[in-house]
């Protein structure tokens, strides 16, 4: 009866509307941080669902553009005395400007090509912040960032967020827009041919993709108070996209899980001391290694007893030349 | 600007270029032989590096010996993870993107195991020809630049008499070529793959072994030394041995040439602006060595 | 007046050249046979006026206006449809999702409507679902219609690309060996699927080795071989012809 009821609301908002009990389970502060964090994550890999699930284009960029959201806000709210609320608007959009010149190139550029020019833009993004000590605090960070909200209360508005952004996502993938994007992952040239306009679509999905990363760098600079470029790096983009792969690639209730689970691993490590992150790692790289099988999109379908539909590309032909 | 100091700029830049080359060439040759591009390459590298670190300085064996056993050991551990992971993942039609985020997962691994294994402090070892600055003239070098720079042309020369006439060379070119009709000849594909990476990896080891004069080893290096590298082998074009050494030598003497003549904490900046740059108007690089699409 | 028409199109790749001085026309309500042995460049010819290739020379002009310059889905929107030799749908979709594609170039809706979930948007829904089914019912394509194209035999994900070009309602209809691999059953449904197809007013350009097809439902047949335009006329005509026959068989029994 349960599983009837979850597969008329979904199974992504079922789990976000679950997390909005937890505050009731008195879990410990540090913990509940962890589980923040991997609210706050949640946007990042919906963002990579669209961009790399949906659309096929792989990005280790996407730290750089949340950085982007976060440092706005920051400035914004510190340095000119916006109103936060101000600057959670005007952050996603920085977010989504510098996404259209990310992924200007992309309409010529794919695999290996594509995704060193989104790392080269995320790391010239991370070296200006810290090279520009005036306006971000350079290496000593920007500190003391006013909030839109504290506590639970903005544990609420993430949740909500994260609600209306799953949603979104949800409606985006059923639509012919979604339907277009995946048909540029699968095929261009048959995507072209029955009237996609291939560069416009690709760009719009690192737009929708850094708007999306850049509202959750806005959190992240709420829930930290504090700004560091360290929290930015190569490191951070390679974990999302670890993240969405477990997740199943195109799949947000198993994009929602992956972000919660990956995030909270280090935390449930912590009786392996010294050797966690280690574990953590070889973890991560073991599940990849079986994710035809252990990807959290099988667990969704085995739970609403849907059938397998790996996400493999079947074509030879995927050495393509820029 | 005097003779000098532009021999000055060529030396060090080629001292950390042939590096980032030889970083390049791995990331080339396994592309070559599995159309996969192995973002952990830098990492590979510096692991290569805090090998020797333990061999040469920490357990005091000879250098050439130390040399020889880094190579050999990260060789192996590139031979294991292409039979044990990579190449299993090929076998089962995971999708490229899968296969390319394993690599960026490596990196994950490589960094915290290097934190688990050695700490987080810089460490740094030299080479046999020692520290002290050697005078050419007015030029001003450091004894490791001219040691990196002759390491690496005996090691391409090797590499290209290895290509041209082994046996071994020639079965791996002709897998790079054609992996599946190779395949269906009876060729150990899975055992020319892994050799592909234990060779790639004995390049990262030597990398390693050459870098750590100039940049004191650091868990996070290989994600510094990475990027550069990569702009290397796209600069130069991917895939080409040629194309390789041309694209870290100039991404080494850009860097130099940055760093002294503009702003030096920008340096990496330009360097990545012209690697963007290359990529909207010639993204198969100088050399290029380009497989198309059939319509 | 001539629905496509090609003037001396030519298509180079380096030092080779795929497509010849190409002149070709296809008429309204009409099919063209397209033939000619393998490689004498019929899928490049139709690449090119497809908009996948620039052409190296020459021009292609559909309803009168020149094409040779626009992208492939500018060409899809003006009425231009076509199949892949190699089938390329989306194998991991179902026939529904597959052929619904095909209706995008005439959506209207934007990410506005889809994000908020508008009237527009569920009005267009139900007309392109109303359309598809059509379409389905048309190809005999509607008992499979939620089925995962990948579970589909060869034969049928070749109607399915058929039925996708036809959802976006084109003028002309350019097919690339759509009878290859197809049993003689098969292929019996597909002749009758593509009268049908001309019965609705729509053009065909058909590329074909089936010669039993090409001669009982072309109105002209153009022969390509080495890239040039060797023939034309009926497929009598073409039939007879002496550079027709030593096309394909060679003299003095060479290649074929």
């Amino acid at each position: 009866m349960r599983l009837a009821y979850l597969k008329r609301i979904g199974l992504a908002q079922g789990i976000l509307l679950a997390l909005a009990l937890v505050p009731l389970t008195g879990l410990p502060a540090y913990q509940f941080y962890v589980l923040e964090r991997g609210l706050q994550n949640v946007l990042v890999v919906l963002s990579l669902v669209i961009l790399l699930g949906y659309t096929g284009q792989l990005s280790l960029g996407q730290a750089g553009l949340v950085a982007v959201g976060a440092y706005t806000y920051g400035i914004l709210c510190v340095n000119y005395r916006l109103s936060p609320w101000l600057g959670l608007v005007a952050a996603p959009l920085a977010a989504g400007l510098v996404g259209v010149v990310v992924g200007f190139p992309s309409f010529k550029l794919k695999g290996p090509f594509l995704v060193v020019n989104t790392l080269a833009f995320s790391e010239i993004v991370r070296i200006l912040i810290l090279n520009n000590e005036k306006v971000t605090g350079g290496p000593f960070g920007l500190n003391s960032i006013p909030a839109i909200a504290t506590g639970l209360p903005l544990y609420y508005f993430m949740l909500v967020v994260a609600f209306l952004a799953a949603v979104a996502t949800l409606r985006l993938s059923r639509s012919h827009i979604g339907l277009a994007l995946k048909a540029i992952r699968e095929d261009e040239v048959a995507a072209e041919a029955m009237g996609v306009h291939v560069r416009n679509y690709k760009l719009l999905a690192f737009v929708i993709s850094s708007v999306l990363a850049g509202v959750s760098g806005v959190f992240f600079a709420n829930m930290a108070g504090y700004l560091n470029p360290d929290s930015f790096t190569f490191n951070e983009s390679s974990t999302y996209l670890l993240m969405v792969v477990l997740g199943g690639m195109d799949n947000v209730a198993g994009g929602i899980l992956s972000s919660l689970t990956v995030t909270s691993l280090p935390e449930a490590l912590r009786f392996m001391a010294r050797s966690r992150m280690v574990v953590y790692s070889l973890i991560l790289l073991l599940v990849l290694r079986y994710t035809k099988v252990l990807n959290l999109a099988n667990l969704k379908r085995m739970m609403m007893r849907q059938r397998p539909t790996p996400y493999a590309s079947t074509r030879e032909q995927d050495q393509v030349n820029p | 600007m005097g003779f000098e100091a532009i021999l000055q700029i060529l030396i060090q830049g080629l001292n950390m270029g042939l590096i980032y080359a030889l970083a390049a060439l791995g990331i080339s040759l396994i592309w070559n032989a599995t159309g996969l591009f192995n973002f952990a390459q830098g990492d590979l590298l510096t692991v290569g590096g805090y090998v020797m670190l333990s061999t040469f300085s920490h357990w005091a064996l000879p250098y050439p010996f130390a040399f020889l056993f880094t190579c050999g050991v990260m060789g192996l551990a590139g031979y294991l993870l292409s039979q044990g992971y990579f190449f299993p993942m090929f076998s089962q039609g995971l999708h490229p993107d899968v296969i390319v985020i394993g690599t960026i997962a490596l990196t994950v691994l490589v960094q915290n195991g290097i934190l688990l294994l050695w700490g987080p402090h810089a460490q740094r070892f030299t080479t046999p020809l020692g520290d002290s600055p050697v005078h050419v003239g007015e030029v001003i070098v450091m004894p490791y630049y001219l040691w990196n720079i002759a390491v690496v042309v005996v090691l391409v020369a090797l590499l290209q008499v290895f290509f041209k006439k082994s046996i071994l060379g020639i079965a791996m070119r002709a897998v790079a070529q054609r992996p599946v009709t190779a395949s269906l000849m009876g060729v150990r594909t899975d055992r020319l793959v892994a050799l592909t990476f234990l060779l790639a990896t004995g390049l990262a080891a030597v990398g390693g072994i050459l870098i750590a004069p100039v940049i004191p080893l650091i868990p996070e290096m290989g994600g510094l030394v990475a990027l550069k590298a990569f702009a290397a082998v796209l600069i130069g074009g991917l895939g080409s041995f040629a194309g390789a050494l041309v694209g870290g030598a100039i991404v080494g003497v850009a860097e130099v040439v940055f760093a002294t003549l503009v702003v030096s904490t920008y340096k990496d900046v330009f360097i990545f602006a012209i690697l963007i740059a290359f990529l909207l108007v010639r993204p198969r690089g100088i050399f290029s060595a380009e497989i198309s699409e059939k319509v | 007046m001539s629905l496509l028409t090609t003037t001396q199109l030519t298509k180079r790749f380096g030092g080779i050249v795929a497509v010849n001085q190409v002149d070709l026309d296809v008429g309204s309500g009409e099919i063209c046979g397209l033939i000619g042995p393998n490689g004498s460049g019929k899928t490049t010819l139709v690449n090119v006026i497809t908009g996948i290739y620039k052409p190296t020379d020459g021009e292609v002009a559909f309803e009168g206006r020149p094409i040779h310059n626009r992208t492939p889905h500018e060409i899809c929107a003006l009425g231009i449809g076509r199949t892949f030799q190699n089938i390329r749908l989306l194998l991991s979709l179902s026939v529904f999702d597959n052929v619904r594609l095909g209706g995008h170039i005439h959506t209207r809706s934007r990410l506005w409507d889809v994000l908020l979930l508008t009237g527009r948007l569920r009005r267009e829904e139900k007309e392109v679902a109303d359309r598809i089914n059509e379409v389905l019912d048309f190809t005999g394509l509607r008992p499979y219609r939620d089925e995962l194209t990948r579970n589909l035999p060869y034969g049928r994900r070749k109607v399915v690309e058929i039925a996708r070009a036809l959802m976006a309602r084109p003028k002309l209809l350019i097919l690339d060996e759509p009878a290859a691999g197809l049993n003689s059953s098969e292929k019996g449904s597909l002749m009758t699927l593509l009268s049908r197809v001309r019965d609705t007013g729509i053009s065909i350009l058909l590329i074909e080795h089936e010669m039993t097809m090409v001669e009982a439902l072309s109105n002209r047949v153009f022969v390509l071989n080495y890239g040039k335009k060797i023939s034309q006329g009926s497929f009598a005509e073409i039939q007879r012809d002496s550079a027709v026959v030593e096309a394909y068989l060679g003299t003095g029994g060479s290649h074929a």
